[in-house]
């Protein structure tokens, strides 16, 4: 019985959050499938359903070959992160070399660093191996983050050092150790950040916007956003852009969720 | 051993390549044109770019062996993204927009006097090509003329029982009569004006009503003089319009978007200014009986619009062959036959051959007649800056934040300090890769060909990630950190100063930026994590289908990214017709200038900071939870005690591990908050939502002020260095919390 209660109030305000942190796409996808005629009237008419935004939108741009693109940038980011952050972060976590803290406190300031104050510098880096104007541009600055590393660090420094002794008295080599014992345990974390980094790389804007010019390489959000500067105070193809842009990361979610609750449960046995 | 390098290498190697092979090389000549959205041609819906499309593939058609390639630029990002192409010499061949002070002043465009013939001179408008001619030389080819009228709806004037001015002139007691009149007719409905304002910048529409008394904004000597007493009549005048309610009381914070929605869409406005483009709209797209008329003068001589001339203007290149077809392919863009297309967009043409284009449109007509006597803005390239200055301070003024006198008087002092200060090239400064950076670099490769030789397999594990990180952040770091303690703005290149320093804390923007930084951080950052825990504790005590589905419902909103959300955040805010105003006129209560008034708008920003998904953070607890051991619960169990009590004395306690660190990142994210801000606000209404990384961000990119830009920049980088190690401190003893 006190159970059953407090099962019905936890569900009402999860149920409430959920309304108030869900809403704004919620409308979003309300005032994209609502017909342009019915936006535009005064009041406008909520109720008119229809595809005219989406048709619109589709008509006028590439959407297949910029989903393409952010899909071959974020894969890329993804992939490569997740490699190189698991290594570096086994490295800090199993490592006993000198001046590891220190090295890590450097990787750590990097974080601090707001994005917006290298982005003129890093133009002309990349301006000057002619990588401006290629996907390349945005995925080489983004294949290590210091976030992530951080963030597998701290889970890879739950793994009992013993594990990896026993395994190296078996004569197991240091990469074998990370290959087969902390690479796998580490899955959970891996995944989180795996899907958090594909995400980000997903949605990523100002960067993309400065450094990519032909259309051919533009990846999503950025051709979305040059289509609806057409159409400035469209809030119906606005909307109906931001869904575009939203719904493939809502698929990899659904996809991919399972699997990382999967991976929570291992790490959590383990 | 050597198992491990051969991985590594087996993971740079396709990298290495590939950059290689992304450079490539080609035979005929390619020229680079960005432009702007146009306008819609007959039967297109959405692509404005068709008319420039079908241009060059005639102009490729006349010129075999060159291919031109066009970048659609944005209204909105395409000034800052054209800024940083061409102060980094990736600047395309031709380029659109008003005469380029900036560009000029950094020697990168090419004069066009020698490609004009006798011919074009005389052809152009006079005010045409005065308009790109600085120092005596012509800095582009004038495409179309345009500028901001008054515009009136007609219909409400006839209900209101009162006549348009005579021959589109008045007065400002006429006009003020008028108002009143109509204010009379509206009754006090909510949100029905007879007179709508704006002040922004880059937006000049609602100046001449602030110069209605002889006022100016530059006097002959080229000194900043909006201090003067007839310029504060003007603006005493409208700040009595607002007393009399004849204009919104937050008219300080409107924008063009709500007074255009307003008065185009809405029609609860009777008066505003607007560009040309409100003509074609008025006559497409909301459908309105309107006249377009003179500003009204309360000194007796003309009061005059402001005018802008835009053209496009060519860079240098080496290449003179490729200079040459650049012009000409501007010229042929520019010519008279093509400027009759000017048609579609409602902006004039600046050849006389193009011909009399509107002969049949009464409005256009108009417009041209008001348009003979208008003005122009100061051709500086320190402009932009001075504008800002004026516009945010007109804002306050008109907000009642500041008295008129003391706000002008400010921004005079300010702005003649701007206009004082001679710039030198920042280029060669910026260009040129800093001993700092240089020596960064040959550590950092020391280093890694030390850990390559010691053979420590942990260290070499290490490298990959942290040596992406130096080239790619540490290293351009470097670089834009030494410019914070360089003055190229003197002109001497090679000084060192701390000059941007005492400037970034002086900066009254960047002080308010300061604040309201930290307010967003401490408000915004507990709530989150707050959230996160509360929602993570109720859906782990979830049973089956429900805990998947919250634990996915919660987390999906966390996909889609800022860009979107604060897109659909700006929809539900906007004044005119929000669903946050929209509801509250339902109600019957007042409409609140969410994003318009300056008390609320920064709530607004933190409303959308608190209300995002608490779905990254909500995963880490729930992964944290599974690691608390099950037995810890039973025991407590056993001793009766209540969800609640358990909840707070052991669930809370042992996730303040996960806590820390959610505060820490969170802070950290929360320090840069910059994407909201630019998207939602701009940093206005006034000064009032303005962050650091967006000051950082803005006199980086628009004022072009890299020493002030990385100043404030290293001043936020030290602070978030400060706070993270303070809570890291204060929290130290709880870290180490479970194996």
């Amino acid at each position: 019985m006190n159970r059953h209660i407090a099962n019905q109030i936890s569900l009402f305000f999860l149920a409430v959050g959920l309304i108030l942190t869900g809403g704004p796409l919620v409308w979003m996808l309300i005032t994209a499938f609502t017909s342009p005629d019915a936006l535009a009237a005064t009041p406008p008419r909520y109720g008119e359903w229809s595809l005219e935004n989406f048709k619109v939108l589709l008509a006028a741009g590439n959407i297949a070959r910029w989903s393409i693109n952010s899909f071959v940038v974020s894969a890329a980011v993804t992939i490569a992160q997740t490699i190189f952050n698991a290594l570096a972060a086994f490295g800090f976590a199993a490592g006993r070399f000198k001046g590891r803290e220190a090295v890590f406190m450097v990787l750590l300031a990097a974080m601090m660093v707001p994005g917006q104050i290298v982005m003129l510098p890093l133009f002309l880096f990349m301006a000057k191996w002619g990588m401006i104007d290629s996907l390349w541009s945005v995925i080489l600055p983004a294949i290590a983050s210091p976030f992530g590393v951080y963030m597998v660090r701290q889970y890879m420094d739950s793994i009992p050092i013993q594990m990896s002794e026993a395994a190296q008295i078996d004569g197991a080599s240091h990469y074998q150790v990370f290959r087969h014992i902390y690479f796998p345990l580490s899955m959970p974390i891996l995944a989180t950040s795996g899907i958090f980094t594909f995400i980000t790389q997903w949605n990523a804007f100002l960067w993309p916007l400065i450094t990519l010019n032909s259309e051919r390489y533009y990846t999503l959000t950025v051709g979305l956003s040059t289509l609806q500067d057409q159409q400035m105070m469209d809030f119906g193809l606005l909307m109906a852009g931001a869904t575009l842009a939203a719904v493939p990361m809502v698929a990899v979610f659904m996809f991919f969720s399972r699997y990382m609750l999967e991976g929570m449960r291992k790490g959590a046995i383990q | 051993m050597q198992r491990k390098q051969r991985t590594i290498w087996r993971l740079l190697l396709p990298i290495l390549l590939l950059i290689v092979c992304s450079q490539t090389a080609s035979a005929e000549m390619v020229l680079k044109i960005w432009d702007f959205p146009r306008w819609l041609e007959p039967g297109e819906k959405t692509d404005r770019f068709t008319w420039m499309n079908r241009k060059i593939a005639e102009f490729e058609k006349q010129n075999p062996g060159v291919r031109v390639e066009l970048t659609k630029l944005t209204w909105q990002r395409g000034h800052e993204k054209l800024k940083i192409a061409a102060i980094s010499g990736n600047n395309p061949d031709v380029a659109p927009g008003t005469v380029p002070l900036l560009y000029i002043r950094e020697n990168l465009i090419e004069p066009v006097d020698e490609y004009l013939t006798p011919e074009d001179r005389n052809d152009y408008f006079p005010g045409a090509i005065k308009a790109f001619n600085v120092k005596g030389k012509t800095y582009g080819w004038p495409w179309y003329m345009g500028g901001q009228l008054l515009y009136v709806n007609n219909e409400i004037f006839a209900s209101a029982g009162v006549a348009l001015p005579a021959e589109g002139r008045w007065t400002t007691e006429e006009f003020v009569n008028t108002l009143q009149q109509i204010k009379k007719y509206q009754n006090g409905q909510h949100g029905h004006y007879p007179l709508g304002v704006y002040f922004q910048k880059d937006e000049t529409a609602n100046l001449p009503f602030l110069m209605a008394f002889g006022g100016r904004l530059v006097n002959d000597e080229g000194r900043f003089c909006a201090d003067s007493e007839d310029f504060l009549r003007g603006l005493g005048w409208i700040n009595e319009l607002k007393k009399q309610q004849l204009i919104p009381t937050d008219s300080g914070g409107r924008t063009a978007n709500d007074i255009w929605t307003a008065f185009g869409r809405e029609r609860r406005v009777a008066v505003g200014a607007f560009g040309l483009w409100g003509i074609d709209a008025l006559k497409k797209k909301f459908p309105m009986n309107f006249s377009v008329v003179h500003f009204p003068s309360g000194t007796g001589s003309k009061n005059g619009a402001f005018l802008g001339t835009s053209g496009l203007y060519v860079f240098r290149h080496p290449d003179r062959e490729r200079v040459k077809m650049a012009m000409k392919l501007a010229k042929f863009l520019t010519s008279g036959d093509n400027q009759k297309d000017l048609l579609h967009y409602t902006q004039f043409p600046t050849r006389s051959s193009a011909g009399n284009i509107y002969a049949d449109d009464p409005h256009m007509t108009a417009a041209w007649k008001i348009l003979q006597e208008g003005q122009s803005t100061y051709a500086d390239s320190r402009w932009p800056q001075v504008d800002e200055e004026l516009q945010s301070s007109l804002q306050q003024a008109l907000l009642e934040k500041l008295p008129a006198d003391k706000a002008m008087q400010a921004v005079a002092e300010r702005a003649n300090r701007i206009l004082s200060v001679e710039s030198g090239s920042m280029k060669d400064d910026i260009n040129q890769s800093s001993l700092f950076a240089k020596t960064i670099a040959a550590i950092s490769l020391l280093a890694l060909i030390f850990a390559l030789i010691s053979r420590q397999a942990h260290l070499i594990m290490v490298i990959p990630a942290v040596s992406i990180t130096g080239l790619f952040l540490f290293y351009p770091l470097a670089d834009a950190l030494l410019l914070a303690f360089r003055d190229y703005r003197i002109g001497e290149v090679g000084g060192y100063t701390i000059e941007n320093f005492v400037r970034a804390i002086n900066d009254p923007k960047f002080v308010k930026a300061g604040w309201n930084t930290l307010i967003y951080s401490l408000v915004v950052v507990p709530a989150n994590v707050f959230t996160a825990l509360v929602v993570a504790s109720l859906i782990y005590g979830m049973k089956g289908w429900l805990k998947n589905f919250f634990r996915a419902a919660y987390y999906l909103p966390g996909v889609a990214s800022v860009v979107v959300l604060t897109m659909v955040w700006r929809w539900i805010f906007n004044t005119e017709v929000g669903l946050c105003n929209t509801t509250l006129r339902w109600l019957g209560m007042a409409p609140i200038g969410w994003l318009t008034d300056p008390d609320i708008a920064f709530w607004s920003v933190i409303i959308s900071g608190i209300l995002k998904s608490p779905g990254g953070s909500m995963l880490i607890y729930l992964a944290s939870m599974a690691n608390i051991p099950q037995s810890l619960y039973e025991s407590a169990d056993i001793e009766g005690a209540g969800p609640l009590r358990k909840w707070w004395h052991i669930t809370v306690p042992l996730l303040s591990g996960t806590t820390t660190f959610l505060m820490i990142t969170g802070a950290i994210a929360a320090l840069q908050v910059f994407a909201q801000v630019l998207m939602l606000t701009d940093g206005g209404p006034g000064i009032s939502t303005q962050v650091v990384v967006y000051r950082v961000y803005t006199s980086a990119f628009r004022d072009f002020d890299f020493g002030l830009s990385s100043a404030m920049a290293l001043i936020l980088f030290i602070a978030i260095m400060v706070i993270t190690v303070a809570q890291k401190y204060l929290a130290k003893q709880d870290v180490e919390y479970l194996a």
